[in-house]
């Protein structure tokens, strides 16, 4: 019965072929026979050269041959199949007559596998085949598995090593680690000359760990640079573990190397990008805080002080609105260089602890970004506020001087607030609170100063929490109210309209809008109270309309915020008719600055604007510095000359200028002209000579409630006929004009 | 070389069977029912190979070839083992051996004995044949 090769549970294989050459005809017969009779697929061959011939047609799993025969004997035979390409590791079993030793090592030298003395025991030859035939498949896994195995390291840039503690080269290296090292280091070389490629900085702590870990036979894992003899710096993988022999002594390491450089430099990317700021090349929030939590730790163990400083850019908005975001970025990169001279700055990412000598607090020194145009000083150790103060002004000087950005130069200040440790605070959040509270205080004197933390100050801040929490409860109160200022035409002594402005009532007492007008705009408050404002102005409109006939318009001022609001026109439109009062009534005002920070994309809604019949106005005109020649392309009727303008006529001749220019401008544009904040008879004067005769102001009247502004109205009327304007115009009157209203 | 114990001659003066029994029925085994004609087939490739190399082994020893003695004596030795020319096989080794060393004066008297058994089992070789 033949039987086949089972290999594993149930894969039927090929039997194995078997090449059989002997130039005996009855011994070739027999043993074919024999073979065949166990499950061999047998190729005779009759001598050498034949078996030559017939290799590559037969490509056999084992080669059988004798040893012995005319011709090419079985020891020639041997070292041709050997030497031909692809037969280097096929199983030979040598048959032989002879069984001295001289025939024997003859057969393994010429690469035989095995040799099996010739005898009729067949059932041994086929066990002792089917033997090679195992061994030899084994053995090519093994190369496989050996060749996968170097191809994956090669590819992980991975290699092994040995290092036996005795002999004078004794780190040895796989071909694969040699290929790690790029050919920097031989297979075999000393520990020492290995060390001698470490950096020197790096050197000591390695041989100390070296020593520790032989000492107490440990695992050995380090990352490890070397500086390679072409220039470039390695970073290496090294994981080590003992090796003992059989009376547990210590034989050695074995190990791997793997070149993780790339890692490393991807590493250090990731780290500098997690604690750095992109923009500016200063740690970030997130390395500033961890170095702050760091110095808080030294300070209190040491019981120093430590300031912190909080520097915010006082008209950094404006940069970026009127000159474009690449300008805020140029700049903010500028304030970051000059900032950095400031301090002792240090560049060092630090994950771990702190190193070193008692005064490596020192390395945490640094200037980084919080945010925005926020940053932050750190001063490790200060004797006393005197310190942090000093370099607070160093920082307000260095900003003094002009930047350029955006192609031209800006002129950058900034607010700084002091918090100390641990005076104003022994947590970092602590500093943060106070140094911001101090900062603020600093802005709220008028900027472009600093300002060391006091408790004091703290209660501003908490003042302003509770305002803002009550601003956000004063609509559904209905604490907001409009005051109305009359338009008064000076020539005809006639009100031509009213300039509605919110008041607070809260607490009891009436909110300047200087307080609640910043907050709103800052907490996005003004949305809603600007709504709300033009739906009251048109119901007063309204009101007024049926009790004394007022046909003019109500101004009310329109934040830049609500045009980024897509409805605008829809919220003016529902304001009028939940009313019933034509477009008309109402007038919006808008500062010259915020209609430039996004000029193009508020063009399409001033147009609209204006074809449903609402004026527009520009206020504080004069004060911004734009180009007038949008003006030409805007749908404006009407100009409020700045009140600053107003404030100097008749004290400086530049102010005259500025204002009689408006007026022509005005004039040549067929816009009206208003001047707001006349106080004087003189003021009223002068305006009136170069031809601006509508005015706002206290003069005429502060801003009154609705019943007043009627009450004021009617004694105006009565009042009339005394003719005011004729009144001498060189006194300043403390006592206001008197108009009428006729209804036009 | 390594022939089976039982085949061998134990006792002295009476002249062993040319081909041994045990031997011949192993043959047998290759090819029990002799469907295959294998002993045949085995028997007559041993016949040729006597017919060729008895008369090689007569002119070697007459040219004093000790080497070629070598070569033929190790080839007809296995071979003769195989089929259970046992006595043949044995003086097959001996001659093998001393022509190893070279040229020998005792060599001819061997092949002269050793071509005389070949006779014989030549001889055993047609009977068996022809049975």
């Amino acid at each position: 019965m033949k039987d086949l090769q089972v290999a594993g549970e149930d894969t039927v294989v090929a039997p194995p072929r078997v090449l059989l050459v002997d130039d005996d005809e009855v011994s070739l017969l027999l043993t074919a026979l024999a073979l065949r009779e166990r499950g061999f697929e047998i190729h005779e061959a009759s001598s050498g050269e034949l078996a030559l011939q017939l290799l590559r047609q037969v490509a056999p799993d084992i080669v059988v041959l004798d040893a012995m025969m005319q011709g090419l004997d079985g020891f020639e035979t041997c070292r041709h199949i050997r030497a031909t390409h692809g037969f280097d590791a096929v199983p030979i079993l040598m048959l032989t007559g002879l069984d001295d030793d001289a025939s024997i090592n003859h057969a393994y030298e010429v690469g035989a596998t095995d040799f099996y003395v010739k005898a009729n025991q067949w059932s041994l030859l086929a066990g002792r085949l089917r033997y090679l035939l195992r061994a030899s498949r084994t053995r090519q896994e093994l190369a496989a598995s050996k060749s996968k195995l170097a191809r994956a390291q090669d590819l992980a840039r991975m290699g092994s090593f040995e290092w036996v503690p005795q002999g004078f080269r004794s780190l040895l290296l796989s071909p694969e680690a040699v290929r790690v090292f790029e050919g920097n280091f031989p297979e075999r070389l000393s520990l020492l000359s290995l060390l001698r490629s470490v950096p020197e900085e790096v050197r000591p702590s390695l041989v100390r760990r070296l020593r520790e870990t032989l000492r107490e036979r440990a695992v050995f894992t380090i990352d490890l640079p070397l500086e390679l003899s072409d220039g470039r710096t390695q970073v290496v993988h090294v994981e080590a573990e003992p090796e003992y022999d059989d009376q547990l002594g210590l034989r050695g390491y074995t190990g791997i190397v793997q070149d993780v450089t790339d890692r490393r430099i991807a590493e250090d990317k990731i780290r500098h990008l997690a604690n750095y700021d992109a923009l500016t090349g200063l740690p970030n929030r997130r390395q500033l805080l961890w170095r702050a939590e760091r110095a808080v730790e030294q300070a209190r163990r040491l019981q120093h002080h430590f300031a912190l400083l909080l520097i915010d850019l006082d008209r950094f908005k404006v940069v970026n609105d009127t000159l474009g975001h690449a300008a805020g970025d140029e700049l903010l990169m500028e304030v970051a260089h000059r900032l950095r001279g400031c301090v002792r700055h240090s560049d060092q990412v630090m994950d771990n602890g702190l190193e070193g000598s008692n005064r490596s607090h020192r390395s945490l020194e640094a200037v980084g970004r919080l945010g925005g145009d926020e940053f932050v000083a750190l001063l490790p150790e200060v004797g006393d506020e005197r310190d942090a103060d000093r370099v607070a002004k160093r920082i307000l000087e260095v900003l003094r001087e002009p930047i350029y950005a955006g192609a031209q130069e800006c002129f950058v200040t900034a607010s700084i607030g002091v918090a100390l440790y641990p005076r104003d605070g022994t947590t970092v959040a602590d500093l943060l609170r106070n140094s911001d509270v101090a900062m603020y205080a600093a802005k709220g004197q008028g900027k472009n100063a600093s300002a060391i933390y006091a408790p004091a100050l703290a209660g501003r801040g908490r003042e302003k929490i509770e305002l803002e929490s009550a601003l956000h409860k004063a609509l559904e109160r209905n604490e907001l109210v409009l005051h109305y200022q009359p338009k008064v035409e000076v020539r005809s002594a006639r009100l031509v309209g009213a300039e509605a402005l919110m008041r607070w009532q809260h607490g009891g007492r009436l909110v300047p809008p200087a307080e609640f007008i910043p907050l709103a705009e800052e907490t996005g408050l003004i949305i809603p109270m600007s709504e709300w404002a033009l739906s009251e102005a048109a119901r007063q409109a309204g009101q007024w309309q049926s009790s004394f006939g007022f046909m003019d318009s109500i101004a009310v001022n329109l934040p830049t915020r609500l045009f980024e609001r897509g409805d605008l026109v829809e919220c003016i439109h529902h304001a009028v008719t939940q009313h019933g009062v034509p477009h008309r009534v109402l007038t919006l005002e808008i500062t010259e600055d915020s209609l430039m920070k996004d000029l193009q994309n508020v063009i399409p809604t001033l147009h609209r604007l204006n074809e449903i019949g609402v004026d527009l106005a520009i206020d504080d005109f004069g004060t911004g510095y734009s180009s007038l020649s949008y003006l030409t392309t805007l749908p404006l009727s009407e100009l409020k000359i700045d009140r600053s303008f107003v404030r100097d006529l008749g004290v400086s001749p530049q102010s005259g200028a500025v204002v009689s220019a408006i007026i022509a401008l005005a004039r040549s544009l067929g816009l009206r002209v208003i001047a707001e904040g006349v106080e004087t008879l003189r003021q009223m004067e002068v305006l009136s000579r170069l031809g601006c005769t509508v005015m706002q102001g206290y003069l005429f009247s502060k801003p009154l409630a609705p019943e007043e502004f009627v009450q004021w109205l009617r004694e105006s009327n009565a009042r009339r006929e005394g003719g005011w304007l004729e009144r001498s115009a060189d006194t300043d009157s403390p006592e206001p004009a008197r108009v009428g209203y006729s209804g036009r | 070389m390594n022939p089976s114990d039982s085949s061998l001659p134990t006792t002295p003066g009476v002249a062993p069977e040319a081909l041994d029994v045990v031997t011949m029925s192993r043959l047998h085994e290759l090819d029990p029912d002799g469907r295959n004609g294998v002993v045949r087939r085995v028997l007559l490739t041993y016949q040729g190979s006597l017919t060729t190399n008895l008369p090689r082994l007569e002119a070697a020893a007459a040219r004093a070839d000790a080497a070629d003695l070598v070569q033929l004596a190790h080839m007809l030795k296995s071979a003769s083992a195989s089929v259970g020319a046992l006595q043949f096989s044995t003086q097959c080794a001996a001659v093998e051996r001393l022509a190893r060393g070279g040229w020998s004066d005792a060599l001819p008297g061997l092949v002269a004995a050793l071509l005389h058994e070949g006779q014989r089992v030549q001889t055993a070789l047609l009977l068996h044949l022809r049975a």
